[in-house]
């Protein structure tokens, strides 16, 4: 690498910012053209050169400061040189544009559409390119495509490994933690492409030998290990990684590099067989998310405004469960004389997860609608007039854990009904026609289900 | 003010920051948290506005499923002895009457009265299927073991009352920062209009350090506890005085426009504006007050379950606020708690430092049967899964005797146990030495109490932060680790 003035790579640094200035004024200098061709018009015709002469000018800054900050290395040689080409090219080519508008030469006068025909959409195509390269230079190679519809991308990226991994004892070290855990949250900038800092992160040797500046990772001591370092700096030093916003690594994946770095940073080992104790067995636990609830794996998209103001202006409380999932509560708590509008739930009913409508006159007719909310994990009928008849209705909810309905008309034979709901954990039952006969024989029926139905 | 006539020159004015405070960084923490409606913002129709906006937008950062909704904290004033609850020392038995100092180094106490090593007069008994050893003191709360987890290796920082209760009640042992209730409050709003979303339920005893242990300290005033009493009118005034009907109404409405036209001189000025939503709120309160205060629609059975037909006067009165926080947990109020009531005796709150025998037996009378009430009451109703139940301290006791016959204040080794939403229920976690007077295994720090409280309700307690006095303050500070071994 070459040694780069300060004050020039200074310059340099401007290089994400000029470069908008080009593709903006490019776009709408090819429009301004293809709409003069469409409707002539003398006085916009005057303004042409002006156009052209500021995508020219600022084309030509933007290549020269994105000349220099190559120079301070770090960036794919491949791809880095089509994108110096291309942005080289799209100045000249504007330059060439603005001649061509300012000067109308008149030996040109006869090829003037062709020349004009060939040069704009040469402008068109590296505009494009140029600007594809540069964003694969910044952002890295699968970027673009990531999140993209229909495109089968790597595994590993969207951290779905957690799924594959059943149990502890199924699970190695280095290929199903530390590995996803660099590759989501710093491969995107220490990859063959982008390589920041000399480092590259993408294999178990890459790791250890380290960037520029030291060798990554020292096994057995993270005092030394320069990956480690900068992943636990406080996140306002300079020195931080991940640098620029990106999301920082979380607690548990902090730790889990930090065991894996004290316990000689092993490339195949069973982590079983590494003997963690109860505290990293819980981490590791949390990291593959192993016996976490159900209602964890579930998200949904938004709710629709419209939908939750008819249910705000009906009277239901809406409460968003967490902030990243869009699920939601939806509560009703009597007593109350109006009949209430249940079918205000069914717009929601991919967000719809915890329904409580408490001593407000549900009655057997509306369970059927209650019935199709099919994901529902809670739902507390406590204290409404509803029977047998009803309740089979709740036999469809493939979901639901959780089951209140003391204070309601249910009988032993709905009992017997309920229990074989998939997923059910806890029923409530107080209060209600269940005797302890019907009891015993809905936990001999379905042992998992707690039943709760008198003081004990 | 001159700086009035220059709206784009003049600095922001303290009044203005406070109301950006409430309802910006509030709304923000909020929205990151939990996504809820925030109550100070408790205009009807702007609240419904904030609301739908919370829902609707995309997520700003992960908040997490909460197990638990509300929480009930029963707050054993005083300080209960560890070694005659919920900690055996059957070493104590042993050496009862030999000198501690011989057995182990003695810090200093408060009263440096320091006497021999005290057996515990009461015996203890497994329990449960978990098989947790429970003192005589307390037949009924042995009955829920199972439900409960134990820690047995509290810790506090403080030896003296008022600084611990602080410190228990605010996560700092100086008077003036936001209590646990209005924390909560402030991340997660209330569910319910019409009542606050922080109640203190009065027992008779304001602990030491008075009324500050359950304020706002630098957050929005609209967190800060309200207090009910006991007795017939929990709260003053709470009963319309004018015996027309409409006449209040129409007072109110008058006063509320002569409010707006105040405001709409002066601009944003906070304190109208919460004097016109406290005048609200208090008009709302006269019928959902009187509507939660009312026993009628509870039956005979659960009344007894609580003790609301006990000899003891004090168990009576306890029932009542523990049957009271049931029915607030119904309406959707995210923090109770309950003081303990004065039982007279010489032995107000736990704190015996003489006559143990006499005043803990007074105090664990009052409170037994009602507290095992409520958890039985909670889980009958499905409550107890989204609600979860803390009984503590402020600190614990001396295994030694202060003089002969009191136990004096301990810090460093106090029993404390949650129940409900997201507790492993018949859990014990934690171990003292054979004394019981320090902790030798796991201890948990005040802090880490707050965070693992925080942690069920959902809120990440590093996330939960207010900006004051030119720092981001947090209900743990810098400290704080959730006890995920009591975790469900």
């Amino acid at each position: 690498m070459q040694e780069v003035p300060d004050l020039y790579m200074f310059f340099g640094r401007f290089h994400p910012l000029f470069v908008h200035l080009p593709i903006g004024i490019l776009v709408f200098a090819l429009i301004f053209e293809l709409y003069l061709r469409w409707k002539p018009n003398a006085s916009l015709h005057a303004v042409l050169p002006i156009v052209w002469g500021l995508a020219a000018l600022s084309s030509v800054l933007s290549a020269l400061s994105g000349y220099i900050l190559s120079l301070g290395g770090g960036y794919n040689e491949e791809i880095l040189s089509l994108h110096k080409i291309g942005g080289i090219t799209l100045s000249i080519l504007s330059i060439c544009c603005f001649i061509l508008a300012f000067y109308r030469l008149p030996w040109l006068a006869s090829y003037r559409k062709t020349t004009q025909k060939i040069v704009l959409s040469s402008i068109a195509v590296f505009l494009l390119l140029t600007g594809h390269w540069g964003g694969t230079l910044t952002h890295g190679n699968d970027y673009l495509m990531e999140y993209a519809p229909f495109v089968q991308t790597d595994s590993t990226s969207k951290l779905d490994h957690a799924s594959r991994i059943s149990s502890l004892d199924s699970a190695d070290i280095f290929k199903d933690a530390v590995q996803p855990i660099v590759q989501s949250k710093c491969v995107s900038c220490h990859n063959a492409e982008k390589k920041k800092g000399g480092l590259l992160l993408t294999s178990y040797e890459e790791m250890l030998a380290g960037g520029k500046t030291k060798a990554g990772i020292i096994p057995g001591n993270t005092a030394t290990s320069e990956i480690f370092r900068r992943i636990t700096l406080p996140p306002s030093h300079k020195e931080f990684m991940p640098t620029g916003g990106k999301k920082p690594l979380t607690e548990n994946q902090i730790a889990i590099l930090e065991w894996w770095i004290d316990q000689g940073a092993q490339r195949n080992m069973m982590i079983s067989s590494m003997k963690p104790n109860k505290h990293i067995q819980d981490i590791f636990s949390d990291f593959f998310q192993l016996g976490r609830d159900a209602i964890l794996s579930y998200a949904a998209k938004p709710a629709s405004s419209e939908a939750l103001s008819d249910l705000l202006k009906a009277g239901f409380q809406v409460h968003a469960i967490s902030e990243s999932n869009n699920l939601l509560e939806v509560k009703y708590s009597g007593p109350s004389n109006e009949k209430i509008n249940l079918s205000l739930l069914e717009p929601i009913k991919d967000q719809l997860v915890w329904l409580q409508l408490i001593n407000c006159g549900v009655t057997d007719e509306d369970l059927k609608l209650i019935g199709g909310l099919s994901n529902l994990y809670k739902l507390n009928l406590n204290r409404n007039k509803i029977s047998d008849r009803g309740f089979n209705e709740l036999i469809r909810l493939p979901k639901v854990e959780y089951l209140n309905l003391y204070g309601t008309l249910v009988s032993d034979s709905a009992i017997n009904q309920l229990v074989t709901l998939p997923k059910l954990k806890k029923l409530y039952v107080w209060e209600s026609r269940v005797d302890s006969l019907g009891i015993e024989a809905g936990k001999r029926a379905n042992p998992k289900v707690d039943i709760v139905y008198k003081l004990n | 003010m001159t700086h009035h006539k220059h709206p784009f020159q003049r600095p922001v004015s303290r009044r203005e920051m406070l109301d950006i405070c409430k309802c910006g960084f509030g709304s923000v923490a909020m929205v990151s948290l939990f996504g809820s409606l925030l109550p100070s913002c408790s205009n009807a129709t702007r609240g419904k506005d904030d609301l739908i906006n919370h829902l609707t937008r995309g997520s700003i950062a992960p908040g997490f499923i909460p197990k638990a909704k509300n929480i009930i904290f029963l707050y054993m004033d005083g300080g209960v002895s560890q070694v005659d609850s919920f900690d055996p020392k059957p070493r104590l038995e042993k050496e009862n009457g030999s000198d501690p100092s011989s057995k182990f180094k003695v810090d200093a106490t408060q009263f440096n009265n320091v006497g021999k090593i005290l057996k515990s007069p009461w015996s203890f008994s497994k329990h449960g299927e978990c098989g947790m050893d429970v003192s005589e003191l307390f037949p009924h709360i042995a009955t829920c073991v199972d439900d409960m987890a134990l820690i047995r290796s509290m810790v506090s920082n403080f030896p003296e009352h008022t600084n611990a209760n602080y410190f228990l009640h605010t996560g700092s042992g100086l008077q003036g920062r936001p209590s646990m209730g209005a924390w909560v409050n402030y991340g997660l709003g209330s569910e319910n209009n019409n009542l606050p979303g922080y109640v203190l339920l009065d027992g008779g005893l304001i602990p030491p350090g008075g009324l500050d242990n359950f304020k706002n300290g630098f957050l929005p005033a609209a967190f800060q506890s309200s207090i009910l009493h006991t007795g017939a009118e929990p709260i003053a005034n709470i009963k319309p005085i004018d015996s027309i009907a409409g006449i209040q109404e129409e007072k109110l409405a008058f006063l509320k426009r002569r409010d707006k036209t105040l405001l709409s001189s002066l601009g944003a000025a906070d304190e109208v504006e919460s004097a016109i939503s406290n005048y609200e709120m208090a008009y709302k309160m006269q019928s959902s007050i009187p509507e939660l205060t009312d026993f009628k629609e509870e039956s005979e059975a659960i009344k007894k379950l609580y003790g609301l037909d006990s000899q003891d006067p004090h168990t009576r009165s306890y029932g009542a606020q523990c049957l009271m926080a049931r029915r607030l947990v119904e309406r959707g109020v995210r923090f109770i708690e309950l003081t303990c009531p004065s039982v007279g005796n010489g032995a107000d709150r736990w704190d015996q430092h003489a006559n143990l025998k006499l005043g803990h037996e007074s105090n664990a009378h009052a409170v037994d049967q009602p507290i095992a009430g409520l958890l039985k009451d909670l889980k009958l109703r499905g409550l107890l899964d989204e609600t979860l139940v803390v009984w503590t301290g402020e600190f614990g006791r001396t295994p030694f005797a202060q003089g002969d016959d009191g136990r004096d204040h301990n810090p460093s080794a106090f029993s404390m146990w949650m129940a409900g939403g997201g507790v492993k229920g018949g859990t014990i976690f934690g171990t003292t030495d054979d004394y019981g007077y320090r902790v030798v295994d796991n201890p948990v720090t005040i802090h880490d109490l707050h965070a693992t409280m925080l942690h069920l309700l959902g809120v990440d307690h590093k996330q939960l932060t207010f900006r004051f006095g030119g720092r981001d303050f947090r209900l743990t500070d810098v400290h704080g680790n959730v006890v995920k071994d009591i975790l469900a």
